[in-house]
């Protein structure tokens, strides 16, 4: 074995982290996808801001299916972390703790936002 | 709104500054989009189009996921402090920061420097400037073109480090993906490859657009009508400008790209001056 070979890390598994990460954004874009076709149906249709409810959804408001996109967007690199921490546990500890530490700054952001 | 978010994100691909150094200024100047609104949405489009690209970049393990881990820790802290003193500012402020980004860009790409591609450094040859955190991230990638294993190793992880939780900071603040300072980064200061520079960084831009994009949605800065569209142009428009740029003079585009930059750079910057 070359010293090439014995110093490169053993490489965790991607492959759940990327299938997370495809599954979030193919959801959001069809959220997206609805919310531009409801829109178009709508035509100047005057809409509520905020409301993110079953009904709004049901309803088809453009409104409500952009946020259900967004939120599944903002999901999605978080469950690829969440993925990461748990394809590192067997491998690399360390890694998976930086994956946690990558996530508890997300979790300021949150804290930060939902304070305000 | 759509029609112009796919140009722009094929426009930002095919020069390679990304779709959010393109858009906020289409939404700003063009549509009558506010600022914050525009930043806000620009960073939904960052985490659609770095999302995307980032499960084919790990499934056919060209990005450090590794290393970008370790970066995100500064990107994402910069993300926080950037969209936290985005609420701080006025329109007027973040416009003017905006313009300035442009210039600096614009100027950037007329002196035509791209970032060097340095070989990389055999594993035998440890120089007494790599230290053992550095030994701790050497890797290798598959050369897609190739099919040759090309190892590689990384050097100043800290300052690296340092510098992006800088880049995670203009990201937040002006809604840019945050790869104009990582991928130079990466493969200037810290010595990887270019195709695993950019290839981590957009592994890294969608952890560091939520951490920002988050604050502009509590700040009820974010609109999801001009969000969605945004995302969804991004997305498509970096798709296609991917594989136009292989057949497209790329240095005319630049030019191209230096004069819009001027344009929109004057309407912002006018709007600043104007009130």
């Amino acid at each position: 074995m070359s010293a090439t070979q014995r110093e490169i890390a053993p490489r965790a598994s991607n492959r759940l982290t990327a299938r997370l990460l495809t599954l979030g954004s193919m959801l959001s874009f069809v959220a997206f996808a609805v919310a531009f076709l409801a829109d178009l149906a709508d035509g100047a249709a005057v809409h509520t801001r905020g409301a993110l409810t079953l009904d709004a959804l049901t309803r088809m408001d453009p409104e409500a299916w952009s946020l259900v996109g967004v939120l599944v967007l903002f999901a999605t690199p978080v469950a690829g972390l969440l993925a990461t921490v748990a394809e590192y546990r067997s491998t690399e500890r360390r890694m998976s703790a930086v994956a946690v530490g990558v996530l508890a700054l997300l979790a300021v952001s949150v804290t930060i936002a939902l304070l305000r | 709104m759509l029609l112009l978010s796919v140009l722009a994100g094929g426009f930002g691909a095919i020069v390679g500054i990304g779709g959010g150094l393109v858009i906020v200024p289409v939404l700003t100047v063009l549509v009558g989009v506010p600022v914050k609104s525009a930043i806000a949405a620009s960073l939904v489009g960052v985490i659609a189009t770095s999302t995307a690209a980032s499960a084919r970049y790990l499934s056919t393990e060209v990005a450090d996921r590794r290393l970008g881990l370790v970066l995100l820790l500064g990107t994402v802290s910069g993300g926080i402090v950037g969209g936290f003193v985005a609420g701080l500012l006025d329109a007027r402020t973040l416009s003017g920061l905006f313009a300035l980004m442009l210039v600096l860009v614009a100027l950037q790409m007329l002196r035509g420097r791209e970032p060097d591609a340095p070989s990389p450094v055999p594993a035998a040859d440890a120089t007494p400037e790599t230290t053992t955190l550095d030994h701790a991230f050497a890797s290798s990638y598959r050369e897609p073109t190739t099919g040759e294993i090309v190892p590689y190793r990384v050097r100043r992880v800290p300052l690296g480090t340092g510098i992006s939780l800088f880049a995670g900071s203009v990201s937040g603040l002006l809604g840019v993906g945050g790869g104009i300072v990582n991928v130079p980064t990466m493969n200037v200061v810290m010595g990887i490859p270019l195709r695993v520079a950019t290839t981590t960084s957009t592994y890294m831009l969608a952890a560091t657009a939520v951490a920002s994009a988050l604050l502009y949605q509590a700040r009820g800065e974010l609109d999801p009508l001009v969000a969605a569209p945004v995302a969804l142009g991004m997305f498509m428009g970096a798709r296609g400008g991917a594989r136009l740029a292989a057949r497209l003079h790329v240095a005319w585009l630049r030019y191209l790209f230096v004069g819009v930059s001027a344009f929109f750079a004057w309407q912002m910057v006018q709007r600043v001056l104007g009130g």
